[in-house]
């Protein structure tokens, strides 16, 4: 089990599989978002060739109204 | 109000935060005359909408912001993320040291903008009235500055006149914009009044019981004030000028 932290909550995948997937798998393409791998950020280009291992702390974040 | 190289039609910039609907936040944009908003980026929540297409439909200029960030690190990894999803290099930095009073840090803010100047970006520093805070961001490269005028969200207006308008006068060729604490169409008139170049507000239009109308009393605003400053305001004097000629009046000697 790889065991992660998405968005703030605990999860386990049953493999590393590659970041893509893991936004793919919990999100709908159809929204715009921007990615934080361990605190740092990681380009749309990067998504598909970095694969997720155990204790990753994966941001996804979208627009939001702000002041 | 020129935003590094955007030129704005109005002098107004809206925040997005908090509108009933997205409906009563593009009459705000309309009324208000304004074509750039801010934007914040939040966690994704499977099934939310997506806000930015809300944000395009308005065809403003976008001006993400780095809200709720406490570290240089957090700010500047929020930039990054923000320049991906909104295709701009503009960045309305906030590296805040007190979660009370929201009270941007000098340190941190002066850390991030030094390594986001770095990777490229176009950095509005969210900063106190304090005119070492201010020089220091011009001299980093900022032309753009936005003090604020009380604490965000306050509504009291400006707290200190003189220190803003030290940072005027120190500051002639930067683009200066209160950003914070205006609650009133009568601040908004003092800060053009001060020769600041523009506003940025959100509570003030959206805690008004008409949105709509409080935007349209801002275009309104803005539109007297910057035709009186146009026109000369006079010179204030500590005592009184009679108005009315003595030449000729009764019972003189």
């Amino acid at each position: 089990m790889v065991k992660i932290k998405l968005n703030g909550e605990k999860m386990a995948l049953i493999d590393n599989i590659s970041l893509y997937d893991l936004v793919r798998s919990n999100f709908s393409l159809k929204t715009s978002f921007a990615v934080a791998l361990n605190g740092e950020f990681v380009s749309k280009s990067r998504h598909r060739s970095i694969i997720i291992n155990s204790d990753d702390n994966i941001e996804v974040v979208s627009a939001h109204p702000g002041g | 109000m020129k935003i590094y190289d955007v030129t704005l039609k109005s002098n107004i910039i809206l925040g997005s935060s908090r509108y009933p609907s997205p409906k009563v936040f593009q009459n705000c944009i309309k009324k208000s005359g304004t074509n750039m908003v801010t934007v914040a980026i939040r966690r994704l929540v499977p099934g939310s909408e997506d806000f930015l297409k809300i944000i395009k439909k308005t065809k403003c200029h976008i001006l993400p912001n780095t809200a709720g960030c406490f570290s240089p690190k957090e700010a500047i990894v929020t930039a990054e993320m923000a320049r991906e999803l909104f295709e701009t290099n503009l960045i309305k930095l906030e590296v805040i040291e007190d979660d009370s009073t929201l009270k941007p840090s000098m340190k941190g803010t002066i850390k991030a903008t030094e390594k986001l100047m770095d990777k490229g970006f176009k950095v509005l520093p969210y900063i106190t009235d304090n005119i070492k805070f201010a020089t220091t961001m011009k001299s980093l490269g900022c032309k753009v500055i936005m003090p604020w005028g009380s604490h965000i969200g306050s509504g009291r207006g400006l707290d200190n006149f003189s220190k803003l308008k030290t940072i005027r006068e120190e500051l002639l060729d930067t683009t200066l914009i209160v950003d914070a604490g205006i609650g009133r169409v009568s601040h908004v008139c003092q800060i053009i009044e001060l020769g600041f170049d523009g506003i940025l507000l959100n509570s003030a239009v959206v805690n008004s019981k008409s949105p709509e109308k409080f935007a349209e009393s801002l275009a309104l605003g803005m539109k007297a004030v910057q035709n009186s400053v146009k026109a000369g305001l006079m010179t204030q004097r500590t005592f009184a000028t009679a108005s009315t000629s003595n030449k000729g009046k009764p019972f003189s000697k």
